[in-house]
């Protein structure tokens, strides 16, 4: 067994997601190997070198996968998966994690099974259905399974005592941008706040608030406690708040 | 510019589900079903894209029983010009029987089929929860994708998009060309309802019919489930009659202060 962990970060750091992705992939009992794709992002390969568990860091520097575009990010895993022909890929169940594991299923022939909450062994994991609604236990038949795991499910691996090489990931022979999407642009809003899928505290509210303007008070509140904000489905639906801070099942 | 759109018929999402006794699944014997919600902002961009001229022609598929005709009809009274039924056998549950590897690979046969310019889904089904279906269409087809879509702008129709999609921690725009997959999120648009005139209207309005099993597409699943559960019980709130109670209970309880 073995297992590659694709690493989400922001180019700088190491996300806490991330640890609980090599938690899940430490159940398994294989080796671990994380796969860094990023831009200016030597930093990150050092840290994820440091993280207690990872033997081996694969490292890949370019502007293409600088800004996680899918169909850049997709293709590099593909890449490495080819040459190193690991028994489980793990992702972090977050909107950048979904946004690339369908599409590496279809590159690889596998069915992904995403945002599990539980390994039970090498084969079979629980998930969500129905906005969480029902839990399933899964098992996926194949050589390769492909995870994306809930970060809030798993603890967080140790970011320090790990000794891993950092070595050069196999590039794609065509080159890392696979020339279909590009970047325009981002924002990014919340500020300094923790992120929400792996903040220790979250202060969130609901449509009993009446209004945006009153999430006001629970930003001070999260930031007294050093949380993030949330919001239930229905206060995004009725536009108080942003898409991302929705903390119903259905978003994690 | 020829539009897609993958319309899925769910368990409504006001039903609150409950678990079959034999834990094979959710109980779908006299539910009522209706479109899935992330579908219905794909077809009401695709509408919009056919009001601004810029979609020539709006087709949607529907994968699944006889009786997803009732969410195509509901998809051709939104607007939609013609329909596509990709038939299932009824004993297949949509839900957790039929995989998104065998949904996207028989919405490809039908892209290929139709010379599509652009395929709109939703970024979920609210039933399996995936998220995988728009990403492995576009990886399938080696088209570009745009996931999560929160607004669509054409920049030049049949040639060129600009996305913007939501990310984790916040917004990000892409500049997409087109063929091209794109999945809409909930922020996207407020999807319409269909009018009388429209239903009416709908009813003659063709849906070619297909069926899945002809098509030459694996639909084995590769995934067993073994159990369906009920997620564990949530203890109920309470309401605190001063600060300092809740200050003291997310100290003591909680655990959230030091």
């Amino acid at each position: 067994l073995s297992s590659l962990v694709v690493a989400e970060h922001d180019n700088s750091h190491l996300l806490s997601s991330t640890l609980s992705a090599v938690t899940a992939a430490a159940q398994l009992n294989g080796d671990i190997t994380m796969l860094v794709l990023g831009h200016d992002s030597e930093g990150v390969a050092k840290q994820a070198a440091h993280v207690a568990g990872v033997s081996k860091v694969l490292h890949a520097d370019d502007p293409a996968y600088g800004t996680w575009v899918a169909e850049n990010v997709s293709r590099a895993v593909a890449t490495v998966q080819a040459n190193g022909a690991y028994s489980h890929i793990l992702a972090v169940s977050s909107m950048a994690g979904k946004n690339f594991v369908g599409r590496l299923g279809a590159e690889l022939d596998c069915a992904p099974v995403t945002d599990i909450l539980k390994v039970v062994d090498e084969e079979t994991f629980v998930r969500p259905m129905y906005a969480g609604n029902a839990v399933a236990t899964v098992r996926a038949a194949g050589a390769l399974k492909i995870l994306t795991v809930r970060p809030t499910s798993f603890e967080k691996a140790e970011a320090t005592g790990g000794t891993a090489s950092v070595e050069i990931a196999v590039p794609p022979e065509s080159g890392a941008d696979a020339g279909l999407a590009s970047f325009v642009s981002e924002s990014v809003s919340g500020g300094d706040r923790p992120d929400l899928t792996t903040a220790r505290v979250v202060v969130a509210g609901g449509r009993g608030l009446k209004d945006g303007e009153n999430f006001k008070i629970l930003e001070k509140l999260a930031d007294k406690l050093g949380g993030a904000v949330g919001a239930s489905r229905a206060a995004v639906d009725a536009g108080f708040v942003a898409n991302e801070l929705q903390v119903d099942l259905a978003v994690l | 510019m020829r539009v897609m759109v993958g319309v899925k018929r769910v368990v409504d999402y006001a039903v609150k589900v409950r678990i079959q006794p034999d834990k094979a699944g959710v109980e779908l014997k006299n539910v009522k079903m209706s479109m899935n919600p992330f579908c219905e902002n794909a077809m009401e961009e695709a509408v919009k894209l056919k009001e601004t001229k810029a979609a020539s022609e709006v087709i949607a598929v529907s994968i699944g029983p006889k009786a997803a005709k009732d969410t195509l009809r509901t998809a051709l009274a939104m607007g939609a010009d013609r329909g596509v039924h990709v038939m299932t056998d009824d004993a297949v549950r949509t839900d957790q029987g039929l995989e998104p590897l065998a949904v996207a690979g028989l919405l490809k046969k039908v892209v290929e089929e139709q010379k599509v310019d652009l395929v709109l889904l939703g970024k979920q089904s609210i039933d399996g929860d995936c998220s995988q279906t728009g990403p492995m269409l576009a990886g399938m087809l080696g088209w570009p994708q745009a996931t999560f879509a929160a607004k669509v702008t054409v920049v030049e129709a049949g040639k060129q998009l600009e996305v913007e999609r939501e990310t984790d921690t916040g917004t990000q725009v892409l500049s997409v060309p087109l063929p091209a997959v794109v999945t809409a999120d909930l922020r996207l648009n407020e999807p319409r309802y269909a009018t009388l005139p429209n239903i009416m209207k709908a009813k003659k309005k063709t849906v070619d019919v297909l069926t899945a099993a002809d098509m030459g597409v694996d639909l084995k699943p590769r995934t067993t489930v073994i159990e369906v559960v009920p997620p564990p019980v949530r203890q109920g709130g309470v309401i605190v009659e001063s600060v300092d109670e809740l200050i003291d209970k997310l100290k003591t309880e909680a655990g959230v202060l030091q």
